[in-house]
């Protein structure tokens, strides 16, 4: 945001000055034909779980006003029929792993839109193998390839306040350490027990090691993530608070996963600004938009106590 | 000395021959200006030369008695016998012809130098052809007119900037009197940095450039100022609808010495106030620009002469709400200094040798309430090269020379003051280099058909201390600092340039040329917009940023019809250029702090190629020249576009300019047309949900849509409303997009509604700048 000020403003006034006229114009590509969304993963030690949905054109009209009555499972529940439009609920999704095959099964999901996933019951995720994700859907096929890289431990944690004050709401940062001459990149999640249904993730949640490889005592810092159940005026919403519980998951993920997240993180925001570089965001799975990432899981849970803080604080570099 | 030796070597065959030499200065009869590129030769003999940059001319041959013609465009041609028995000194002052008597000589104008000369993609343009063409709020412009050449297009509508077969506006070497000019434009783009009442001569090249000239890869614009009047005292200038132009030249001491001083203003400000209320909480914001050229010269005798000459231009843009408390105030702008020295050796060896100073200023000073913020970039550099041209005998030239410059870059640089905090990144971003070049560039003929220009340049590029690199962790934050002291080396690059050019005369009005040039560019331009603005940085090759290679191949065929009236070409290239940066997808402009400004590029090649057709006509009541480009241009970067070829932004199918300019009497009537295909841009196609609800953007193909086709026409008339002796006044009227097409300048999206309201549309919208603009120019000179 603060990035863009000085250049945003150059820009509005230059527009100021100009005699300059806008008119609405229809673009070619206005015609749109929907592809396949795939929000795939599979974590070490859990089964597999992909999301299925479809894209709209850019110049759709999103109306979430009119809802449509649908059963999940047994459950009524009003759905904007925009959205239930765009959500997949019958394509065959498999996952492979050296010839064995698990065949996904949805399930409803009401934490996470679109509160219904498909979920793996055979095949649970480790560390150093490869996964195929084969899916059938309206007559085409999609293929992709994941790996599981081996999980990195964190060697400690701690809690920093982020006001001068008593009790005040703060972040979590820790240590690990970068295993040498192998390239490694890093997702990382948290969920805060009695506050999050899912684990949520940083606004920036990735990383790699080509500055750091093989160093120890590796400074990391983890914010509370975006969990959309929570009220966005919500002032601690992007920080940890004293007495919380936290689970943080900090996983080891493959490149094209990793760049998949980096075009994510770069996409986010942006769009619509046409002084600005576009970005795109670039998955794994040729056809299809999304991603299909395995995911090397270390977890650790952490209590958020503000009266070690400065004990701690000391310890760290 | 070793280059002595090394020459004489290589050219053995001058050593033989009795033979005498011709040699002096061609000048304007009634401005004593020296006058580039007047076409010198025997008619006897069909041998000839061309006059150097400071109007030098020197040709040797053997004795005996010639009839010599001296030519240049504008000019009578003046003819005389020559008895070379001797080594002979000759200063000829042409006679300008044309508008001053209103009789056409044909003769005069004609000229086979495209034709006969090595040089592939050169293009020389003189003033009175740029300022006889319409254009946009009645300020004559080059770069404008430059754009209308084959390979060469615009930034964009209106823009000043300029990409010449496929290269960035980085490639463009533009030099005022020598001195390099880092950002030819001003108001973001729309008009060059230069007055063309100061301007003598353009030259461009954008194929095969010769040895002399390097850092750059794709083209050479390079600007000669007037250096004043010899003769008598002379004003001229214009007053158009945004600025008023003055020029006052005259001699200091007749036939020694003159100056001339040029300046210009826009008054854009003064004339949007009325529109800008006191109480609006605008009022307070403007913006104007003005230039300041100079230029002094004394001959001291026939052998040796200095120049100095200046230039010095600022835009100001003011900016304020009083609503939010922001004052914002941005000046920005080009100075350049040469001090220069030419020096005669003898009648066959010409040396000049500059100093030069050349620097470009961005800054931002924004105030906000009691905040305050200055942002700054900057380049400065500090020349000394020397420039020696040899005529060891027929139609054989050698120029060596050697060059240093020091650069100074200033990335950006921000410091900021509020009441309790104060932060300065300081000096710690600045960016040191020496520049180091020598070459030599030899130009014979290998066989009376064959013409060569060979030419060899060596480059050292030199980053040093003091300098501090950041290194970065995962979250951007700096996790390690490299520091080279003052005077360090940082990184060393060294190359060789190999240019090669050659001419093959296939009949008297028909010629073959083929050029090929390598070469290195150690600075480069990061633009993070589609636009060119003045916030685009310049940024040295590093221990990062590695230099740019190019590597241009062309061959042209050229034909002059009706003995000479008509020039024609075709000309095709490729060319190749390594190294290119792009800022990292995603990415905009920001303030660097505690990090370097070359940590945010992504690196990629680009390829391009096409086909030129070029004619004109320079003479008789009707003149004009048409181009015509068929071209490609890609870009392949491994983090964009999932590392596959894209078209280069600036790709252009098919471009096409034409000019007419039409005398009659008092009147002269002008018109020009564009055609281009559209910009490349990446589109937004769609949208998706994903991550628990997060909206995610669908780009289509990286630049793979293009936006509406390019096309306008201009119109002007002058009518000439006073003409006595060399006193004139004349009357302009430009239209600019006569036929008010709605030439997009950029297409954005726009939103209605809100997602939390859980109604949301989303529309494309073109801009467009310059609809049907008239304006209206007067213009004297007495």
């Amino acid at each position: 945001m603060k990035k863009n000020f000085a250049h945003t403003l150059l820009l509005l006034s230059f527009l100021i000055i100009l005699v300059g006229c806008e008119e609405d114009i229809t673009l070619d590509y206005a015609e749109y034909d929907p592809k396949m969304v795939v929000e795939g993963s599979i974590f070490s030690g859990e089964y597999a779980e992909v999301i299925l949905t479809k894209s709209t054109g850019y110049f759709e009209e999103i109306n979430l006003n009119d809802s449509t009555l649908i059963e999940l499972f047994g459950i009524p529940v009003y759905v904007p029929t925009y959205l239930y439009n765009t959500v997949i609920f019958d394509a065959t999704v498999v996952v492979s792993e050296g010839g064995q095959h698990d065949t996904l099964q949805l399930i409803p999901d009401l934490n996470v839109f679109p509160f219904v996933k498909y979920r793996g019951s055979k095949i649970k995720g480790e560390p150093g193998k490869s996964y195929d994700l084969t899916i059938e859907y309206d007559n085409q096929e999609y293929w992709a390839q994941t790996s599981i890289p081996l999980p990195v431990p964190i060697d400690s944690l701690w809690f920093e306040p982020a006001f001068q004050e008593e009790d005040s709401p703060g972040f979590i940062r820790g240590l690990f350490s970068d295993p040498k001459g192998v390239r490694n990149y890093y997702r990382i999640f948290s969920k805060t027990l009695g506050r999050d249904s899912t684990y949520v993730h940083p606004f920036v949640s990735i990383w790699d090691d080509t500055p750091f490889d093989g160093q120890d005592s590796i400074e990391f810092r983890i914010f509370h993530g975006d969990n959309k159940l929570e009220d966005p005026e919500d002032p601690n919403r992007f920080f940890f608070l004293p007495g919380e519980e936290v689970l943080i998951r900090m996983c080891s993920i493959d490149l094209p996963h990793y760049r998949f997240w980096v075009g994510y993180q770069q996409n986010s925001g942006g769009g619509g600004n046409p002084f600005a570089n576009p970005a795109p965001v670039e998955g794994n799975i040729p056809n299809a938009l999304g991603n299909w990432g395995g995911y090397g899981v270390y977890e650790t849970s952490f209590f958020v106590d503000s009266l070690q803080v400065d004990s701690l604080n000391l310890k760290s570099p | 000395m070793g280059l002595a030796m090394a020459l004489a070597l290589l050219f053995p065959a001058t050593l033989l021959a009795q033979k005498f030499t011709l040699s002096g200065y061609v000048r304007d009869k009634q401005t004593g200006e020296e006058l580039i590129g007047a076409n010198i030769y025997f008619s006897e003999l069909l041998k000839g030369t061309v006059s150097n940059t400071y109007g030098f001319y020197s040709i040797s041959t053997e004795k005996g008695s010639y009839t010599l013609v001296i030519s240049y465009l504008g000019y009578e041609t003046y003819e005389t016998r020559v008895e070379l028995i001797n080594d002979i000194r000759l200063n000829i002052e042409l006679q300008p012809s044309g508008l001053s008597t209103g009789e056409v000589t044909i003769q005069a104008d004609r000229t086979d130098k495209n034709v006969k000369s090595t040089e592939t993609g050169t293009i020389l343009l003189p003033i009175k052809t740029i300022e006889s063409l319409p254009v946009l709020f009645g300020e004559v412009d080059i770069l404008k007119t430059i754009q209308l050449l084959p390979g060469v297009q615009s930034a964009g509508e209106g823009s000043a900037g300029f990409y010449v077969r496929g290269g960035g506006p980085d490639q463009n070497l533009i030099l005022l009197d020598g001195a390099t000019v880092y950002n030819a434009s001003h108001l973001f783009g729309f008009f060059s940095v230069f007055n063309s009442d100061a301007i003598k001569d353009v030259k461009l090249i954008k194929g095969g450039m010769p040895a002399e000239y390097g850092g750059r890869l794709s083209s050479v614009l390079d600007i000669s100022m007037k250096e004043g009047n010899m003769k008598e005292y002379k004003a001229r200038g214009g007053i158009s609808l945004i600025a008023s132009r003055l020029t006052v030249e005259g001699p200091i001491k007749e036939d020694t010495s003159s100056f001339i001083i040029s300046g210009r203003r826009t008054y854009v400000d003064l004339l949007i106030r009325p529109f800008v209320p006191d109480s609006s909480p605008f009022a307070g914001s403007g913006y104007y620009f003005y230039d300041l050229n100079a230029k002094v010269n004394y001959r001291i005798s026939d052998r040796d002469r200095v120049f100095l000459s200046g230039y010095f231009g600022r835009d100001v843009f003011s900016f304020a709400n009083a609503e939010n408390g922001v004052a914002m105030n941005i000046p920005w702008g080009n100075t350049t200094a040469s001090a220069r020295w030419n020096h005669l050796f003898s009648d066959k060896l010409f040396m000049n040798t500059t100093a030069i100073y050349s620097d470009y200023q961005f800054s931002i000073d924004i105030l906000q309430n009691d905040f305050n913020l200055k942002l700054f970039s900057g380049i400065t550099n500090y020349t000394l090269k020397t420039d020696f041209s040899y005529f060891p005998g027929d139609n054989h030239k050698i120029t060596f020379g050697a060059n240093y410059t020091r650069h100074l870059f200033i990335p950006s640089s921000v410091s900021g003051q509020s009441e309790e905090v104060s932060i300065d990144v300081g000096d710690a971003l600045l960016q040191f280099a020496n520049d180091y070049s020598i070459y030599i560039n030899d130009e014979f003929d290998l066989t009376p058909r064959l013409r060569i220009n060979a030419g060899l340049r060596g480059t050292i590029f030199q980053q040093v201390g003091p300098f501090t690199r950041y290194v970065k962790n995962t979250e951007g934050v700096n996790t390690d600092t490299i520091t080279w002291n003052a005077g360090d080396e940082v990184v060393r690059f060294q190359n060789l340039e190999p240019r090669l050019s050659m001419r093959y005369t296939l009949g008297k009005s028909n010629s073959l040329k083929a050029s090929y040039t390598h070469n290195y560019q150690y600075i480069h331009l990061a633009s993070v917009s589609t636009v060119l603005l003045p916030t685009d940085l310049w940024i040295p090759s590093s221990d990062v940023v590695f230099p740019q290679v190019g590597n241009q191949y062309s061959i042209g065929y050229f034909h002059n019809f009706f003995e000479d009236y008509l020039e024609t070409s075709v000309e095709l290239y490729y060319k190749t250029m390594e190294n290119q940066i792009e800022y990292r997808p995603g990415s905009s402009f920001g303030l660097t702090v505690g990090d370097n400004a070359d940590n945010n590029f992504v690196y990629g090649d680009g390829e391009s190629y096409g086909m030129e057709l070029f004619v004109r006509k320079n003479f008789g009541s009707i003149t004009g020249f048409a181009g015509y480009t068929l071209s490609r241009t890609t870009r392949q970067f491994d983090d964009i576009n999932l590392g596959n070829p894209y078209p280069a932004r600036y790709d252009r199918r098919h471009d096409f300019s034409g000019t007419l300019t039409y005398e009659y009497d008092k009147w002269q009537f002008s018109a020009v047309f564009v055609y281009g295909t559209g910009s490349a841009f990446t589109p937004i196609v769609g949208r998706y949900f994903m991550d628990n609800g997060t909206i995610v953007t669908e780009y289509g193909d990286f630049n793979s849509f293009r936006m509406p086709h390019y096309h306008r026409m201009d119109v002007s008339i002058t009518y000439l409303l006073m003409q006595k002796d060399e006193r004139r006044s004349s009357l302009n009227l430009s239209v600019y997009n006569v036929y008010n097409r709605q030439n997009p300048y950029f297409i954005y999206y726009d939103f209605q509604g809100s997602i939390l309201d859980g109604q949301f549309a989303t529309m494309a919208k073109q801009v467009t700048i310059f609809p049907i603009m008239p304006s209206i120019a007067w213009n004297f000179s007495f």
